[in-house]
């Protein structure tokens, strides 16, 4: 008859997880909601800036919080952040194959005759960004406004890399673990995105 | 948890760019913000749900692997 020290030694020969003493359960979940507080502001705007539209920004972020919650809340917080890059990165570029789909599905359709190639006949053009438009703040927002056109003019890893390094502040081991990638690869994703930028807005910033 | 602070090797462009970006952030509008703290509300009470559920009928309990 085995012996076990602790009952969490028992329940591991049954492969069933330990339940969690309920102060535990409590400080993690206390400990998740500070996490997505700090950052959730900061994964909407990268996720408005992938998207352009703020409802569908709003979701995936919604998502990816849901999904972090939800299967890896037991993790250690320190690999919170790179997961949750993970996911949002994952649902921004789900939802931008959805969107080229039903780009090239309405082409079909009758009464819809945009081209699908032409950027500027692109509906989401015209949805409002919520930016605040007061005249103090204009300044500023034109230079952000500058600023996430030549980030979407960019290939999709490097403004990945760049968002992730430059705005979230991620280590490049925590881009490569968010990004799905080698460090190598974060390195050059982000240098070309850095030159490419720097040429798109040297002659207006 | 990891603070959120500045690269001290970045360049002039690099920090400009942070610093614009922080700024869209900080402004964002207050019917934003609250739409997100509904979100993540949401978020955490999904998943306390989900932990509430009896633990035979959480689907790979028996099957998951123990890393």
């Amino acid at each position: 008859m085995p012996r076990f020290d602790t009952l969490a030694d028992a329940w591991m020969v049954w492969d069933v997880p330990a339940p969690a003493p309920r102060g535990a359960v409590l400080d993690q979940t206390q400990e998740l909601d500070r996490f997505l507080a700090e950052i959730e502001r900061r994964a909407f705007r990268m996720a408005q800036v992938a998207l352009r539209d703020p409802d569908d920004a709003l979701d995936v972020v919604q998502d990816a919080m849901l999904k972090l919650a939800r299967s890896y809340a037991a993790r250690p917080s320190a690999e919170w952040r790179p997961l949750f890059y993970r996911i949002l990165e994952n649902g921004i570029r789900d939802l931008q194959r959805r969107r080229t789909v039903r780009k090239k599905f309405m082409v079909w359709l009758p009464g819809t005759h945009e081209d699908p190639d032409n950027p500027a006949q692109d509906p989401l053009d015209n949805v409002p960004d919520g930016a605040p438009d007061a005249p103090e703040l204009m300044m500023q927002g034109q230079a952000m406004e500058q600023l996430e056109v030549s980030l979407r003019a960019l290939p999709a890893r490097q403004r990945e890399a760049f968002m992730l390094r430059n705005f979230e502040g991620l280590d490049v081991a925590e881009t490569a673990a968010a990004m799905g990638c080698s460090e190598g690869s974060v390195k050059t994703h982000y240098s070309r995105a850095v030159h490419a930028l720097r040429e798109h807005l040297s002659e207006v910033w | 948890m990891k603070e959120h602070t500045p690269d001290a090797g970045q360049s002039p462009f690099e920090a400009r760019s942070r610093e614009l970006f922080q700024e869209s952030v900080d402004g964002m509008d207050m019917r934003l913000r609250s739409r997100l703290t509904q979100a993540r509300h949401a978020a955490l009470d999904a998943a306390a749900a989900a932990k509430r559920r009896p633990w035979l009928l959480r689907f790979g309990t028996w099957t998951r692997r123990r890393e």
